[in-house]
């Protein structure tokens, strides 16, 4: 016998039921008819789905001298040429001392600041005094860095157009020292001198002076006075590092591929062609091209759109637009989860109106890895619109680090090895063309830097290669840029990109 | 408060809810939409500008999803590779009995099944996987036998998709093979273009004094290039296009999808 009130419990536990059944089935339905979707083609994971939101990058972060040169003042030298960005900027206020930025920005808030122009000897003689540069390998307007990292830059540095070196001298305590190479220029920058007993130069070149590289001039080096006084690093020993590298499509697969192509095409990604090709490159586009996203076997992907009418923004601006797109479509984090830092290596701004520019981005670990051919990333921005985006991401597999010692195999041995080889590559990409030089003294002449770096070498169609410290020769001759890349093992070329 | 009486009437509000989105959208989606033209004023206005109809304007037709195809095709050196592989008489020819007496006749009965057998296994072994007889049309001029097949999706043509075989008195000598094989649908449905749009769209492809007549109309899945120009493609995304055949065979495809 049933208990009293059981067949009205069980009635309204129906109801309850039913009432939670035909809610879920209301939402579901209008779900279905708002987006106007196929029933059949609609997944529970697209329900749960989310936009992926990716962390935007400041331009500060992104900026960071590719070498940095301490004079001891007695003729010897230090050099940084891995990691730069820890002497350069932090995000906070800098633990382990101040940087160099940061000390820039307490020499701006001087009051009175003039500037005046130097000569290169002027500049050369003060710099080889106790000093601390920054060089970089790409000019970066001063007003661009004075906007990025809000130093109160006064109107008397108008006049300085392009900074290739930024130097401060403790010969000349009130002052910073610039260089704008593109122009061959230099300039001083004089304060008012209040203060500068307790400069943070002082701790910072302490600091740097640490961790420094011993380094000496090559003219030195080679015997030649006239030779070129680059830099040239002699550590006692280093961490040499070879990793070998996939792709972010090899480990990511179709699903990486297309939530990338999904941030591209967004609403439309249900209306976009998409072909694939025997040799593995998938194309996706929207329209007549309007939208074209190309993603290949080897791991790039490249995107680009037609461009709309726009207006022209000044370059941080540009650079603030490219570096909102990327948090957009995929952020710095690869398809192994792991979340890069970016080195802005070269901008390529064209005289144009609207204004176009092509940023080119490596990625940083330790340091900058730089790329034999192109970049890890490269977004062009005309106006206030992207209308380029390529990124190849390497995604790191074995990797052994281990302490070397360069023994034989210093950079100048290297150079002494593999000169003719250089000279005769150069002469083939168009360089030297009127020089009737010896190729060692065309060679010397033209060596812009001499570092122990990170390079990631050419990958193969599957995209797949390895990433090896290495010698690095950066050749400079009448604006056309080449790099070269030698084994700090056995000296023998490992390859040559154009910059 | 009666819990019971408002848990009744929130399902009666629900369950009406639900019939009446049902009821409006029926076909998931698809909205029938009225004619947007007066036939008559269409025609006199395309007549006006040197369109002239010989075919009826197609209805205004309902939202459909893009689709994904894959694309097979053979070069000329593969399928005369097949030909010539051992073997290829017994499965690509006609019965010996029959091509050596000359009765390879499509009109001879059980010639028409024969061919497409034939067809059906070339098919096969190019990796083909579904032509349908029922699509097939077989041909024959002189001694040469056509035979060839056509692919369509929910009774829509796949433009350009065609697999097709060529008999000489009985022995297979060649053929083309461009043939696409539906393989997925787009998650959301387009909006299609209304037929009359595609007839504007072609008066203004045509010189002012030209006359064009319009054969024939209907809505297709179309690539949007022609298959020599696919290269190494292995799949692709058909949208829907309208067809225009007009001046004796002349072709137009007036992309039909509106995003």
């Amino acid at each position: 016998m049933k208990e009293p009130g059981t067949k009205g419990t069980t009635k309204e536990f129906i109801k309850s039921v039913m009432m939670v059944v035909l809610f879920l089935s209301t939402i579901l339905l209008l779900y279905v008819f708002w987006e106007d979707i196929n029933p059949g083609q609609m997944t529970l994971g697209e329900l749960t789905e989310q936009e992926s939101v990716h962390p935007l990058i400041e331009p500060a972060e992104v900026l960071a001298p590719d070498e940095l040169q301490l004079s001891y003042g007695d003729g010897s030298y230090g050099v940084i040429t891995g990691d730069t960005r820890s002497y350069w900027w932090t995000s906070q206020d800098p633990s382990q001392g101040p940087t160099f930025s940061y000390s820039v920005r307490e020499f701006f808030q001087e009051q009175d600041i003039f500037v005046e122009e130097i000569t290169e000897e002027q500049y050369k003689q003060v710099v080889a005094m106790e000093s601390l540069k920054v060089i970089f390998d790409e000019a970066l307007p001063l007003e661009f860095l004075c906007q990025v990292y809000q130093w109160e830059c006064p109107s008397a540095t108008e006049t300085i157009q392009q900074v290739s070196e930024l130097a401060y001298s403790f010969g000349s305590m009130e002052s910073l020292f610039v260089r704008d190479k593109g122009q061959g220029k230099y300039y001083r920058i004089i304060g008012n001198g209040e203060n500068l007993e307790k400069t943070p130069f002082l701790s910072l070149y302490q600091r740097t002076a640490i961790n420094a590289h011993v380094a000496y001039p090559l003219s030195l080096l080679m015997g030649e006075a006239e030779a070129n006084p680059v830099l040239v690093p002699l550590p006692n020993e280093f961490p040499y590092t070879i990793t070998t590298y996939t792709n972010e499509r090899a480990i990511g697969g179709e699903d990486f591929e297309r939530s990338l192509a999904k941030t591209f095409f967004g609403n439309t990604f249900d209306f976009t062609r998409i072909i694939q090709d025997a040799k593995g490159t998938n194309t996706y586009m929207y329209g007549y091209g309007q939208r074209v996203l190309v993603a290949t076997k080897d791991g790039t992907f490249r995107y680009q759109e037609e461009t709309a009418v726009t207006q022209d923004v000044k370059l941080l601006d540009s650079l603030e637009i490219a570096l909102e797109f990327l948090s957009k479509h995929g952020g710095t984090q690869g398809a192994s989860e792991e979340i890069y830092a970016l080195h802005l290596s070269d901008i390529q701004q064209q005289a144009s109106r609207p204004s176009s520019v092509r940023f080119l981005f490596d990625l940083w670990e330790k340091s900058a890895v730089r790329y034999e051919g192109g970049g890890a990333l490269a977004i062009t921005v005309v106006g206030e619109q992207v209308v380029e985006f390529t990124r190849d991401f390497y995604i790191p597999e074995k990797t052994q680090t281990q302490p070397f010692s360069a023994g034989d195999y210093t950079a100048v041995n290297v150079l002494a090895t593999n000169y003719e080889q250089m000279a005769a590559v150069l002469m083939e990409a168009g360089f030297f063309q009127d020089k009737r030089e010896e190729s060692l003294s065309l060679v010397l002449q033209s060596i812009q830097s001499i570092r122990l770096a990170e390079t990631r070498f050419a990958k193969t169609q599957e995209g797949m290669g390895k990433i090896e410290t290495c010698w690095c020769f950066f050749i400079e001759e009448d604006g056309k840029q080449m790099e070269f890349y030698y084994s700090i093992r056995d000296a023998l070329p490992m390859g040559h990109t154009f910059r | 408060m009666d819990w019971a009486k408002a848990k009744t009437i929130i399902i009666i509000a629900l369950l009406l809810t639900n019939l009446f989105l049902i009821a409006i959208y029926g076909d998931f989606g698809v909205k029938d939409k009225p004619q947007t033209f007066d036939r008559a004023a269409l025609i006199q206005l395309l007549e006006e500008r040197g369109v002239v109809l010989e075919t009826a304007i197609p209805e205004r037709p309902k939202d459909m999803e893009l689709l994904s195809v894959e694309v097979i095709h053979s070069s000329q050196e593969d399928i005369q590779a097949l030909l010539e592989s051992q073997g290829a008489a017994d499965l690509f020819w006609l019965p010996e009995t029959w091509r050596e007496s000359g009765a390879w006749d499509i009109e001879k009965p059980g010639r028409q099944e024969a061919y497409l057998e034939c067809a059906g296994n070339f098919a096969m072994a190019l990796g083909v996987s579904n032509p349908q007889n029922d699509s097939a049309e077989v041909d024959q001029e002189g001694e040469v036998v056509t035979v060839t097949f056509r692919n369509q999706y929910d009774g829509i043509p796949l433009e350009g998709s065609r697999f097709s075989v060529i008999f000489r008195q009985g022995r297979m000598t060649g053929g083309e093979v461009f043939w696409l094989v539906p393989a997925e649908y787009s998650r959301k449905k387009v909006s299609v273009a209304d037929a009359s749009v595609a007839l504007l769209a072609l008066v203004s492809q045509k010189e002012a004094e030209e006359i064009w007549v319009v054969e024939e109309m209907n809505l297709v899945y179309w690539l949007g290039d022609d298959p020599e120009d696919f290269g190494d493609t292995v799949a692709d995304t058909a949208f829907p296009a309208w067809y225009i055949k007009y001046n004796n065979g002349e072709k137009k495809y007036v992309n039909a999808a509106q995003f």
